[in-house]
């Protein structure tokens, strides 16, 4: 008798509960679907394995099939430092910062596009948009080709995605050749002199670390796995953070009446709704959790989720509270811990705040006209719809 | 001479800093970093400057002058 089912319409729906359930009463939880595997959920377990990677390795890969060969979430030291080191090249800190001016502007030129509406849903508006046309502008894509090749999120997670190259999308899409033409382009222009743009394509493209240079399809392994992990994540934290402000005016007043809780906002969204609700690690040896003997090569879930919520590590969990102290807040494990800790999360913080930041000035009397409903992609969490409606002021 | 500083307040505890630069940092229980070469010199000065731009929350910095 399985613990849970992980991709039971049911289960999705109502994550909080089961998160505690399985807290309680079973810690090291088995599920069968689509074979045996396990979650931890308790926020000291999931510290412990995202710290200890050499047990527990990323090399099988971040999702439920046992794939190799990715990038990133796909692999461990020595490659991992490797990857990291590349991407920081374009995709620092301090660079991710830097976009915040123009980021603002597009959010403003979107605003610009239906604020005099009156109603709409904000995830197909405003969610889903601004993080795809931030990460294809830093790739180097076309966005408007891109905006049609909506990235799905759900296959790094999901058990039908084919084994070996899950950061690697499939050969016969849209997307992968699209994205080989982007990359031969670039080779050409090389090869002509041509000065590159400056973005992380060319980075890719051109970049030597450790004295070698990135083949086609470690190019295309970063595309695919950048693309994916920086735009539908994204989308879920403005739509959850937004959807729990309408579900709770009194927080939204507070954030009105003062700018600066906005960081907290954002902060405590990802707490309250982790966008992924968590990945997977492999045991390299045989181990024992919670009296349960865990043969090597197992895959267990490292639940983000759960851990944001967990009552032996959080004051009053269930509580969403835009004034909860942030140096309490920023511990929640939305973006991970220890050597895999999101890359992209400056970025996706920035974005969250300038989203939220747009709304509060530009969508006066903003409600809910419906009930949301939840993302069917089972890895992540949160809205898939917000259906809302506000005042347009008179003339406009 | 220069000195690792860490803005605890800024801190995320993501741990990159250990895992890039275990000369000069380690995580502690909690995952808070703690510094182990207080004034870096010689080659730690580019492993100190690789650990900056690697900070995902950019809380490390090298002051001068202490």
């Amino acid at each position: 008798m399985a613990d849970f089912n992980f991709f039971d319409p049911e289960f999705q729906q109502n994550t909080a509960a089961h998160f505690r359930r399985m807290q309680k009463e079973c810690p090291f939880a088995h599920t069968d679907n689509p074979f045996d595997w396990y979650a931890v959920t308790r926020e000291a377990d999931v510290a412990a394995l995202l710290k200890d990677w050499e047990l527990w390795t990323s090399n099988s890969g971040p999702g439920l099939a046992h794939a190799g060969g990715g990038v990133l979430v796909s692999v461990d030291p020595p490659e991992h430092l490797f990857d990291r080191r590349l991407i920081n090249q374009a995709f620092s800190p301090a660079q991710l910062l830097a976009l915040e001016p123009a980021i603002t502007r597009l959010v403003d030129e979107l605003l610009d596009g239906f604020a005099h509406k009156g109603e709409g849903d904000l995830m197909e508006l405003f969610a889903v948009p601004i993080p795809l046309i931030v990460i294809a502008r830093l790739l180097g894509l076309d966005v408007d080709r891109v905006t049609h090749l909506r990235p799905r999120a759900d296959a790094v997670i999901h058990p039908d995605t084919p084994p070996g190259k899950i950061e690697i999308p499939r050969e016969d899409t849209p997307q992968t050749q699209y994205f080989r033409s982007m990359i031969d382009d670039r080779r050409k222009m090389v090869t002509a002199g041509k000065d590159l743009p400056s973005d992380v394509l060319s980075t890719l493209v051109t970049c030597e670390l450790d004295g070698r240079t990135l083949t086609d399809d470690e190019v295309l392994g970063f595309m695919g796995f950048l693309f994916i992990a920086g735009s539908q994540t994204t989308t879920q934290l403005i739509g959850n953070l937004i959807y729990r402000l309408l579900e709770f005016p009194e927080q939204m007043a507070k954030v009105r009446a003062n700018e600066e809780l906005i960081v907290n906002a954002v902060e405590e969204s990802l707490r309250y709704d982790a966008p992924v609700n968590g990945l997977f690690r492999t045991n390299t040896r045989n181990v024992e959790i919670h009296g349960v003997a865990v043969p090597k090569d197992t895959k267990v879930i490292c639940m983000f989720g759960a851990a944001n919520h967990d009552p032996e590590f959080w004051d009053q969990p269930e509580k969403f509270d835009v004034e909860r102290p942030y140096q309490q807040t920023k511990r929640h494990y939305s973006f991970g811990k220890g050597i895999h800790y999101c890359m992209g999360a400056p970025l996706a913080r920035m974005e969250g705040r300038v989203a939220l930041k747009a709304v509060l000035a530009r969508l006066a009397n903003l409600r809910l006209t419906d009930q949301p409903e939840e993302i069917s992609a089972a890895v992540l969490h949160g809205v898939e719809t917000l259906r809302v409606a506000w005042d347009v002021p008179q003339g406009e | 001479m220069a000195s690792l500083v860490i803005d605890h307040e800024k801190c995320l505890s993501s741990g990159q800093c250990a895992y890039m630069q275990p000369e000069l940092f380690e995580s502690d229980d909690k995952g808070a970093p703690v510094i182990l070469v207080a004034s870096p010199q010689g080659e730690l000065i580019a492993k100190a400057q690789d650990a900056i731009a690697m900070c995902p929350s950019q809380a490390i910095s090298l002051v001068e002058g202490s």
